[in-house]
């Protein structure tokens, strides 16, 4: 079907200028924490139009299911990671760490 | 010319990341780029179609290995050793002979390539006899049954390595995280460490007809036992069964030896049980794979039960 | 256990495409990782609403792609335009695991990002708009306490301060 095919290739394209922008976007940002709110949520939609397209173009319910599982773990562990990477940045600012001592 | 497009992208990709890694200034600068070298192969690997050997490169040429590569750097980094890691100077003499063997192997590479036919005989040999070999994946086919011996010897390679890193008896990871650094990393182990357990056993079942097999499935389990020993540093506190270790060996031996008893030759399964064969062999293996990378990070040491470092804390100063 | 048994089940059945020979190899595996996901869980994690959890993706959903979308804009104009702050929200979700889950998905809604999480303060890093983003964040904590009706953490102790 080739509206299928074309759906796939549109996804396929948004997907890659989202995870392009993530890219760019570490560059540009000034500042260490920024640059993690660029990466993880442009990286996400990228990850999320591009799991969608191969799951279109698979034409298979079984394996977009397989997909849409492994979409679902990669969010969840990329969003603790981009927790655990700004909470590490921000160790030695003791207000923020609550690190009473 | 726009078909392969992709490949000359990825192709010098490879070779810009491998000179970045040479000859960057930092250690870590190198890591980093060697990291993400190991990830542009595994396209590569891909791209050939060769999956299994992708899968492979990611998970243990850039996953365990970049981890391996990451706590060696900070270890060295943290005894304030007499290397100096911020520089990495290679001498003139160095950088002048890998040129001229990089030059050489390109040379003869490519004068193969152009001027010889390729020998399509061994893909067809496999194909013909993988009904026989009692799996549908062609690699697993090789690899498990009709070239058994290599992959009983790769087995009995990686066992002489843990050994090795066993006899110096240096820990890469041997200091335990503050009590409240624990937390995040124990949230992250809840929820990884299952998937994992469950998504290592469904690529050592898959490798029979489709990219995956014991190598994988090993490297997987390996990752998950890592992020348990540094989420929870009691857990598996304890010293690695070393028949756990060796299961892999073991039952290979165990299996060269019965196929002699049976049919009067190594490793020549049994016809119609083939398939079963293989798949407990590359159970036991994907145990050892797993294992022994794991035992590439951590020489078990006695954790003293008592000290107040091993009660894992949140920032709240809740106990967990 | 049960729950988790059923679940893990479910999950290796999908992957398996339904091959029931597959559970020679699946079944040690679906008990083992029940088992260690029992062993590491929280003591308590509350009880869990179906249709709370529709209309947390509906909302997750709209506002993740809003959060990408910001910075695909931000990144391909000229001017960043960003204004990085702090903000400080105090939390009223019963248990950790649900402070937890709030964490991450502030983490990708637009234009915050959490730095710490202790006990029920959560401090945010916010890109834009520091006076918005805490009642974005009250209506997120919102949706995300309608999928976890009514638990009760009895558990839980004052933090020392």
């Amino acid at each position: 079907m080739i509206i299928l095919d074309v759906l796939t290739v549109i996804l396929l394209v948004v997907g890659l200028v989202f995870f392009f922008a993530g890219s760019i976007g570490l560059l540009r940002f000034p500042d260490l924490m920024c640059r993690v709110h660029a990466l993880t949520k442009a990286d996400n939609i990228g990850l999320a139009c591009i799991s969608l397209a191969v799951a279109i173009y698979s034409n298979d319910w079984l394996i977009g299911l397989k997909i849409i599982f492994v979409w679902l773990f990669i969010l969840a562990t990329s969003s603790l990671m981009s927790f655990i990477i700004a909470r590490r940045i921000n160790m030695s600012n003791k207000i923020i760490s609550g690190d009473s001592r | 010319m726009m078909f392969y497009l992709f490949d000359i992208i990825i192709a010098l990709m490879t070779i810009i990341l491998a000179c970045l890694c040479l000859f960057s200034r930092q250690a870590i600068n190198s890591i980093t780029y060697f990291i993400a070298l190991g990830l542009i192969v595994a396209l590569i690997w891909t791209r050939l179609g060769a999956y299994d050997v992708a899968i492979a490169e990611a998970a243990i040429g850039s996953g365990v290995t970049g981890a391996l590569l990451l706590f060696s750097w900070r270890k060295l980094r943290a005894a304030k050793s007499n290397i100096t890691l911020t520089e990495n100077t290679i001498s003139k003499k160095v950088i002048a002979t890998a040129f001229f063997i990089v030059v050489i192997i390109v040379f003869s590479l490519s004068s193969i390539l152009l001027f010889s036919k390729p020998n399509s005989a061994l893909a067809y040999l496999v194909d013909s006899s993988l009904s026989d070999s009692g799996v549908l994946n062609p690699v697993t086919a090789v690899l498990l049954n009709f070239r058994s011996f290599d992959t009983l010897l790769e087995i009995g390679v990686l066992f002489l390595a843990a050994l090795g890193v066993y006899s110096i008896g240096i820990s890469l990871f041997d200091y335990e995280l503050k009590p409240s650094s624990n937390f995040l990393l124990h949230s992250l182990s809840k929820l990884v460490v299952p998937a994992c357990v469950l998504f290592g056993g469904y690529t050592l079942w898959v490798g029979s007809y489709s990219p995956g097999g014991a190598f994988q499935a090993g490297a997987v389990w390996a990752g998950a036992l890592i992020l348990l020993r540094l989420a929870h540093p009691r857990l598996l506190a304890r010293k690695l069964s070393p028949w756990l270790l060796t299961i892999g060996l073991i039952v290979f031996i165990a299996a060269a030896i019965a196929t002699f008893v049976i049919n009067k030759n190594f490793l020549l399964y049994p016809a119609l049980y083939a398939g079963k064969w293989i798949l407990l062999i590359e159970t036991a293996a994907a145990i050892s794979i797993a294992l022994l990378l794991y035992s590439l990070f951590f020489i078990p040491k006695k954790i003293n039960s008592k000290s107040a470092a091993n009660t894992i804390t949140d920032d709240a100063g809740e106990s967990i | 256990m049960i729950i988790r048994l059923i679940i893990f089940s479910i999950i290796w059945m999908i992957f398996a495409q339904g091959q029931l020979n597959s559970l020679i190899v699946g079944l040690p595996a679906i008990v083992l990782a029940s088992v260690i996901s029992c062993r590491l869980a929280d003591k308590n994690v509350g009880s869990f609403s179906l249709v709370g959890f529709l209309k947390f993706s509906v909302f997750f959903v709209k506002e993740s792609f809003k959060g990408g979308l910001d910075i695909a804009r931000r990144v391909y104009s000229k001017d960043l335009d960003i204004d990085p702050k702090y903000v400080v929200y105090e939390s009223t979700l019963p248990t950790r695991f649900q402070r937890l889950f709030l964490s991450c998905c502030i983490s990708l809604l637009p234009g915050t990002l959490t730095a710490s999480l202790i006990g029920k303060t959560v401090i945010i890093h916010s890109l834009i708009n520091a006076e918005n983003v805490k009642q974005e964040v009250a209506q997120c904590e919102q949706v995300i306490a309608n999928m976890f009706p009514a638990a009760t953490d009895g558990k839980y102790v004052e933090p020392v301060s």
